[in-house]
């Protein structure tokens, strides 16, 4: 054997991997299949675009899902909608991830004797319910029928089911249902139900512990509504025992409990007005000092209500006590927000609902599409009813079912649903069923008995909305997302009932520590728990992921010998729970606060065993006075446990130590003059770029952005970000393109009073980029129209970029990322999926500009400003995030460079970034 | 040594013309070259897509309903398409999955198919002769005055 020497060994190994190389791009043949008959409509490589109605949560938005190849990737707003106008928040965003969830349900389930529940074929199932139900059907009343809010047409077919049933036993159960506010209304104005709030109206808005920039009722419209007002000059102020994110976004919080501060300003305006005798003597104990307000405050605040267009707003999960809702209704009452801002012409889906149900007495009980035993477990006792479910997901309600019937999810569906009244959203299937699950309309259908499907009974339920042709009207309503009808005005009075006993527990002062929960962002009462993009993206306040955590004021902190991160017990007459504490300086002292919507134990494998569920602190009963659960207000014990609470923080750090990061300035009257603008000079040794014929940019206005993190969510879905768990975002490699940084101060401590800043931080585009110089394969460089390109392709993984970025908005690849089948459906085509070993960041939607670009040409038109609104962008039900080329003076990103709220993140480094904030306006 | 060196070599010029095996006898040089049917009848997703898809049966029977009926390759497409079964071509031109080519701005500029998939129109069988590398896209972008930043096809 010939000796083989070490340069013809390298030869041989470079010709081998040639070869080897030259087997890689041309890929073992693949097939290519084309359709026998091609659907219409539909060219591969092109979106279409199917409205609906999201059902993620009780609002009732306008969506468009996007399907490319006959799948649905990404899911926006309706601009065309009532109810949100366009904006879409993070729940919504994340209803994909429900469609394509690993855990959803596959096949039927019945109970088998020996007591598990096994798959089952949907005949066999259906022929179980069906015998299940006659039997029940020879007793009055013996079936009980459950949604969540559902007005509309299922609300129909329910009463059609119960007809064929024999019963009458109706339940709508949402664990979040306002009812301490409907009952005030009731008692108030004789209106058992929701106010409709126009924000955009009111000059002053006033929230008494409610969030309705998070999950109060319409979220999504309610921002819309807020900013707008903001851009018109209003001022917010917040007024609770806990800074929400709302109260972070208020310009001003006045810290107490908000049911006494509503009535020391309902005692201040009513002074010496003959027209409010009565409810002055009524809010006569509740002094200023009573409620906590300081007098000048207490002066101010009034002179500001008579002097402006009013909105109080109360309730939520956060307020639930029926006294704080009397008490915002007399302060809407006196100041003249009823009938103007505060109205109700409309009746909203959840009128009828309640958090509490009773299933006494019943043989079977019919589960649609609600998850009532997460919330308010079933009493272990036997003899209660059977239990049929219909649900897409495994649930802590399908694991007590005897049956459990897989139906399609919203996006699959036929439906329609009515969330304020005349207001008929559509929903209609945007793909093909992802698994073999079943319309719940047809499933119910069948089960009462009837004959047809779901889709024409909707059609026949809608005949008496066209006024002419029926087909043309149906195909617009489609096109449109649904019908809209106008409301005529109905004012309601006072009904003067005597109110003072009902205001009486404000005046009672309890001892010990105040449990309040608080609806979360991401998971709302617990349905979005399944969702890893919703567990993955941070609380906007505390920066915890994966978690739930108790909030702690830092006084009560050191009196309990406790840290954020330690792990505390929390226990009351209903229940205790271990979980983190989360040291929280806007909280008041005296008071605990846990967000509820996770703990669960049968929700799939994203939520299981993820944080504890604070439903088990909490009575679930109706509360004597409100008529439903009383979520917060109770007392609670904590006590230290350990330090072991396995919490993960991944803000770095909590103060902006005077960098101006996050910038906000004080106006208004009696504001100290704005400090001199410092212009850093633009300087550079090297040629100045040459962007043409488009220098993209970006704004974002802090003053509109409530944190909601809506931005976050879409950017994952339309960048196929992936998901890395807790344990991996504890080592910081979280990969979400945008960050959202919140500071407690803008100096080197604490603000007092407290504060809260925030910012979105995603990759800044800029000019003078430092991490184009050190890649060393030109994987970074500078494009032509201003952007820093990634070229993922190009990346051999130095992270030299990432390092040198001042901004930390790159992420790397530590892992080749994976999605559970079929959650890899969800990915955009139009993106790489990018691989192990490989730098990535934001790219401005680049995807999104190339189509544009493309549809302009196709079009032959010049690109228009406003044509590419990247996903964040489209997303935000603020608009707060503009996106444009500057280099055409006219854009709109052209003008608000030239705002005098302007600023650029770390300008003095010189990076000169394409991306621009607006500063946030405090108004005193 | 030499001969190991040849050998290598060999396999690897092997691969430079892809020349794959169809479910059926298809002609480009039938259609394209001797009928003159333009490309973009059958691929018309090129026009307005990213895609220039592959004809559906339905299309090919909308011909061969009447064209050609008796010979046998077309009664294997007539039986695909009663059985309503899609023909499971074989695929001759792949672009790695982090290329995004686009056709329509190429044809709606006048490119001609055949500048990147050869003279189709003279192939009884379809293949691929010359490497469809980024250096040939580079080049005709160049040469027209086109952009060539890495985000026209990367992303």
């Amino acid at each position: 054997m010939s000796e083989t020497n070490r340069r013809d060994f390298v030869k041989i190994l470079g010709i081998g991997s040639a070869a080897g190389l030259a087997g890689c791009t041309r890929t073992a043949p693949d097939t290519l299949t084309p359709y026998v008959v091609p659907p219409e409509e539909m060219v591969r490589g092109h979106a279409l675009w199917y409205r609906a109605t999201c059902r993620e949560c009780p609002a009732g938005c306008g969506i468009e899902a996007r399907v490319r190849e006959g799948r649905v990737h990404k899911v926006e707003g309706n601009p065309e909608h009532p109810v949100n106008g366009g904006g879409l928040c993070s729940r919504g965003q994340a209803a994909v991830q429900g469609l394509y969830n690993p855990d959803r349900l596959r096949t039927p389930l019945v109970r088998g004797a020996g007591g598990a529940l096994q798959p089952a074929s949907w005949q066999e199932a259906l022929d179980a319910a069906s015998a299940l139900l006659a039997k029940a059907r020879g007793r009055k009343d013996a079936i009980g029928f459950m949604t969540g809010a559902s007005a509309g047409a299922l609300d129909d077919l329910a009463a059609d089911c119960l007809k064929a049933w024999n019963s009458a036993r109706r339940i709508r159960y949402e664990p979040v249902a306002y009812d301490s506010v409907r009952a005030a209304n009731a008692l108030c104005f004789d209106r058992p139900g929701l106010p409709v709030l126009r924000f955009a109206e009111a000059r002053a808005i006033y929230v008494f512990g409610a969030d309705p920039l998070e999950t109060y009722v319409s979220p999504a419209g309610y921002t819309r509504g807020i900013t707008e007002a903001r851009r018109a000059g209003a001022r917010m102020v917040f007024f609770g025992s806990r800074l929400s994110l709302t109260g972070a976004r208020a310009d001003e919080w006045v810290a107490g409990e908000p049911g006494r501060l509503a009535m020391a300003l309902v005692r201040e305006l009513t002074a010496g007005d003959a027209r409010f005798a009565a409810i002055r003597k009524w809010a006569e104990p509740f002094t200023p000092e009573r409620a906590g307000l300081k007098p000048e405050v207490a002066q101010k605040l009034v002179r500001e209500i008579r002097a402006n267009a009013f909105l109080a707003v109360a309730g939520g999960v956060a307020a639930s006590d029926l006294a704080d809702a009397i008490a915002v209704n007399l302060l809407n009452h006196v100041a003249g927000a009823i009938n103007k801002t505060v109205r109700f012409d409309r009746a909203s889906s959840l009128d009828t609902v309640s958090s509490v149900f009773d299933a006494s007495g019943l043989d079977a009980l019919l589960v649609v599409d609600a998850n009532p035993f997460y919330t308010a477990p079933p009493k272990a006792a036997a003899g209660g009813p059977k239990i049929v479910a219909l649900s897409s997901y495994p649930t802590e309600t399908t694991a007590a079912a005897d049956i459990v019937l897989p139906i399609h999810t919203p996006l699959e569906s036929w439906g329609d649903y009515e969330p304020w009244a005349g207001i008929h959203s559509l929903q209609q299937p945007a793909m093909l069923p992802v698994f073999e699950t079943r319309d719940a309309g047809d499933v119910l259908l069948k089960l009462s008995g009837a004959s047809g499907e779901y889709r024409d009974y909707i059609r026949a339920r809608w005949k008496k909305f066209a006024s002419a042709d029926f087909e043309s009207f149906w195909k617009d309503a489609l096109k449109r997302g649904g019908h809209w009808e106008d409301a005529p005005a109905r004012e309601v009075r006072l009904t003067g009932a005597d109110l003072s006993a009902q205001l009486k527990p404000l005046l009672e002062n309890a001892s010990g520590y105040m449990l309040q929960t608080y609806a979360s962002l991401a998971h709302f009462d617990g349905r979005g728990a399944n969702r890893p993009w919703l567990q993955e993206m941070p609380d906007p306040l505390t920066q915890v992921v994966w978690d739930s955590w108790a909030e702690v004021n830092p006084d009560d902190a050191r009196k309990l010998g406790v840290k954020t991160g330690d792990r505390v017990r929390l226990r009351t007459p209903q229940g205790q729970l271990q979980l983190a504490a989360y040291v929280y300086p806007g909280i008041l002292p005296g008071t605990v606060a846990v967000p509820l919507g996770q703990g669960h134990t049968n929700f799939g494998r994203y939520a299981n065993g993820v944080g504890v569920n604070a439903a088990a602190l909490v009575a679930q009963a109706p509360d004597p006075a409100a008529g439903g659960v009383r979520w917060s207000g109770g007392r609670v014990e904590i006590e230290r446990v350990d330090a072991n609470g396995g919490l993960v923080v991944i803000s770095g750090h909590d103060l902006q130590e005077s960098r101006g990061i996050a910038r906000s300035r004080l106006t208004g009257a009696g504001a100290p003059a704005a400090a001199e603008k410092r212009e850093e000079p633009e300087l550079s040794i090297y040629p100045e770029h040459e962007h043409k014929p488009y220098r993209w940019a970006m704004a974002i206005d802090l003053d509109a952005c409530t944190g909601c993190g809506a931005c976050i969510a879409a950017c994952y879905a339309e960048n196929n970000v992936p998901v890395v768990g807790k344990e991996e975002a504890a080592r910081g490699r979280e990969m979400s393109w945008i960050r959202l940084e919140r500071f407690f101060g803008p100096g080197e401590t604490v603000s007092a009073p407290f504060q809260v800043d925030l910012t979105l931080m995603l990759c800044q585009q800029c000019d003078g980029a430092p991490c184009e110089p050190v890649c060393p394969v030109f994987a970074a460089y500078h494009t032509q129209e201003g952007l820093n390109g990634q070229i993922y392709n190009r990346c051999v993984g130095t992270r030299y970029c990432s390092n040198n970025c001042p901004y930390k908005t790159r992420r790397f690849n530590w892992f080749q990322a994976e999605w559970a089948a079929p959650l890899d459906w969800q990915l955009n085509p139009d993106v790489t999926a990018r691989t192990r070993g490989v730098m990535e960041k934001c790219t401005f939607c680049v995807q999104r500009i190339v189509e544009a670009k493309d549809r302009a040409r196709r079009e032959a038109r010049p690109l228009a400003d406003g044509d590419i609104a990247p996903a964040c962008a489209q997303s935000c039900p603020a608009a707060a995030i503009v996106f444009g080329n500057v280099n055409d003076p006219a854009s709109r990103i052209a003008r608000l460079q030239a705002n005098d709220r302007r600023y650029r993140a770390l300008e003095e480094l010189n990076t000169r970034p394409a991306v621009s904030y607006l500063e946030r306006e405090r108004r005193i | 040594m030499r001969s190991i060196l040849l050998a290598l070599l060999a396999v690897a010029g092997v691969a430079a013309a892809i020349e794959p095996g169809q479910p059926i006898n298809f002609s480009h040089k039938i259609h394209a070259g001797d009928n003159k049917i333009q490309c973009l009848f059958c691929h018309s997703g090129a026009r307005r897509s990213t895609v220039s898809g592959i004809p559906s049966v339905q299309l090919c029977m909308g011909c061969h309903r009447m064209a050609a009926v008796n010979k046998p390759e077309i009664a294997r497409v007539r039986a695909y398409f009663e059985k309503k079964q899609p023909i499971p071509w074989t695929r001759v031109v792949k672009e790695p999955d982090y290329v995004f080519f686009n056709h329509s701005p190429h044809i709606s500029r006048g490119v001609r198919c055949q500048e990147c998939h050869g003279p189709v129109e003279t192939m009884t069988q379809t293949r691929l002769d010359h490497t469809l590398s980024m250096n040939v896209c580079v080049a005709c972008h160049r040469q027209r005055g086109v952009s060539v930043d890495c985000y026209t096809c990367h992303r």
